[in-house]
């Protein structure tokens, strides 16, 4: 216990730069994922083309790989980035796919006959895209992007393998001082459960506050 | 689909299509506000041709009521009234405001204005789909079918709503099975099968058609009727 304790500090202080790398990942790649689902859904064929492309790719390479493209491959090209940004980005472009997807199952379930009706008051496209569509494919998207959510919290622990001192690498670090190395990851690994908790409550209860009077949870019309 | 179907609908008029599913009837309404593009032929609206540049224009001039309702089901039932005229016309949240809670006080749902569509009875939501029609101070506006996905007893609140609107002079174009409604409010009742208009006329013609076929279909929707009474 003592041992834990004294442990602690270092490990969330660690834990700090893996939620940075988390917030940033996430915040970005919702705005990615919306554009890229906009793409999908209402693009011309040269836009969907590319929104496709992008999200196929990074939804089906690994992570790592997508990872040490950008920094160990990426100075071949006269780019290099420090091992943060390069992990923000690889996250970000990895998380920007999947929400890509979630994103357009959101708007897809969202009728045509509601479609229709702001179509008959006279509305153009756009209005139609944020007035309507938008405001409710937020809502249906919070529960697939919950676990999306917690899969990236998970996921930045493999900005280690570029030199990120974030959780999972401080872990190592100190294992290799100190010699013990289950109370070590086993108290990184607890840190990570706390914070997917509190992340799937927090999720859980925006959910529920965001959901349409008179419809029950998950039921979408 | 449609073929030569050629009328006017004067301001102020009502006029009533019949006729069995498929025969074109809301396809014709589509049409007219172009939720459905035709391959030919031209409509026009106060003498100016609806097109696919003007369309946006023409349809804040013209409502729409659905089947279905198609109610946004995120917003209020006052939010469902006067996102058009907010979004399309710009018109001020305040005075938008005033415009919805006249017209749900006229559909009789100004004690339900907080509700949302999934709270709402189907006559209920036909209600804020028509008040969210008139919202828009349109011209005229279509009606597709706008009781016949309602449960028997709830068909009657939506009908007085209509019937009230004809009295004030609406120019309405409805698209019902709904003969008692249609021999009430209609200047003029359309009978259409196959795309086409097989018999036109006062509400009194239809008392005794002049054709076979329109014979036919009327004692089909009677029997029917007498089937759910």
């Amino acid at each position: 216990m003592n041992y834990i304790i004294s442990i602690l500090p270092e490990l969330l202080k660690a834990f700090c730069v893996t939620l940075q790398l988390w917030a940033i990942s996430i915040s970005a790649g919702v705005i990615l994922g919306m554009l890229g689902a906009i793409g999908l859904v209402y693009g011309n064929r040269i836009i969907y083309a590319l929104c496709i492309g992008y999200s196929e790719f990074f939804r089906g390479t690994p992570l790592l790989i997508q990872l040490f493209l950008i920094y160990f491959g990426l100075p071949s090209l006269g780019i290099n980035l420090p091992s943060f940004p390069a992990a923000a980005i690889a996250l970000t472009l990895n998380s920007g796919a999947y929400q890509t997807q979630y994103f357009r199952g959101a708007i897809q379930t969202i009728r045509g006959e509601q479609i229709e009706a702001a179509e008959s008051l006279g509305m153009n496209r756009l209005q139609i895209i944020r007035k309507i569509v938008i405001s409710q494919a937020v809502r249906i998207v919070i529960a697939p992007w919950s676990n999306e959510c917690i899969g990236i919290l998970k996921f930045a622990s493999l900005a280690f393998t570029v030199g990120v001192v974030e959780i999972l690498g401080a872990a190592k670090m100190i294992s290799y001082r100190t010699f013990r190395i289950l109370p070590t990851f086993l108290t990184a690994a607890l840190i990570y459960l706390a914070a997917v908790i509190v992340i799937t409550e927090l999720l859980d209860l925006a959910e529920s506050k965001l959901r349409i009077p008179g419809l029950k949870k998950g039921q979408i019309e | 689909m449609l073929r030569g179907i050629s009328f006017k609908l004067d301001s102020g008029e009502v006029k009533v299509i019949i006729g069995p599913s498929g025969s074109g009837k809301s396809t014709l309404l589509r049409c007219i506000n172009l939720l459905t593009l035709p391959d030919k032929g031209r409509v026009f609206l106060d003498g100016i041709q609806i097109r696919n540049e003007n369309k946006y224009i023409s349809r804040q001039e013209i409502g729409f009521v659905f089947q279905h309702f198609n109610l946004f089901a995120h917003l209020t039932a006052l939010e469902n009234v006067i996102i058009g005229p907010k979004t399309v016309k710009g018109t001020k949240a305040s005075k938008a405001r005033k415009i919805g809670e006249k017209y749900l006080e006229k559909v009789g749902l100004i004690n339900k204005k907080d509700a949302y569509p999934a709270e709402l009875s189907g006559g209920q939501q036909q209600r804020v789909g028509i008040a969210r029609a008139l919202a828009m101070e349109p011209k005229l506006i279509l009606l597709d079918e706008p009781t016949s996905a309602l449960d028997p007893e709830l068909i009657g609140e939506v009908l007085v709503v209509l019937r009230n609107l004809a009295k004030d002079g609406l120019t309405m174009l409805v698209v019902s099975h709904e003969m008692e409604f249609a021999q009430a409010v209609a200047q003029e009742i359309i009978f259409m099968e196959k795309g086409k208009i097989i018999e036109q006329g006062p509400p009194e013609q239809f008392s005794n058609p002049k054709y076979e076929r329109t014979k036919q279909f009327l004692s089909k929707i009677n029997e029917l009727r007498e089937d759910q009474a």
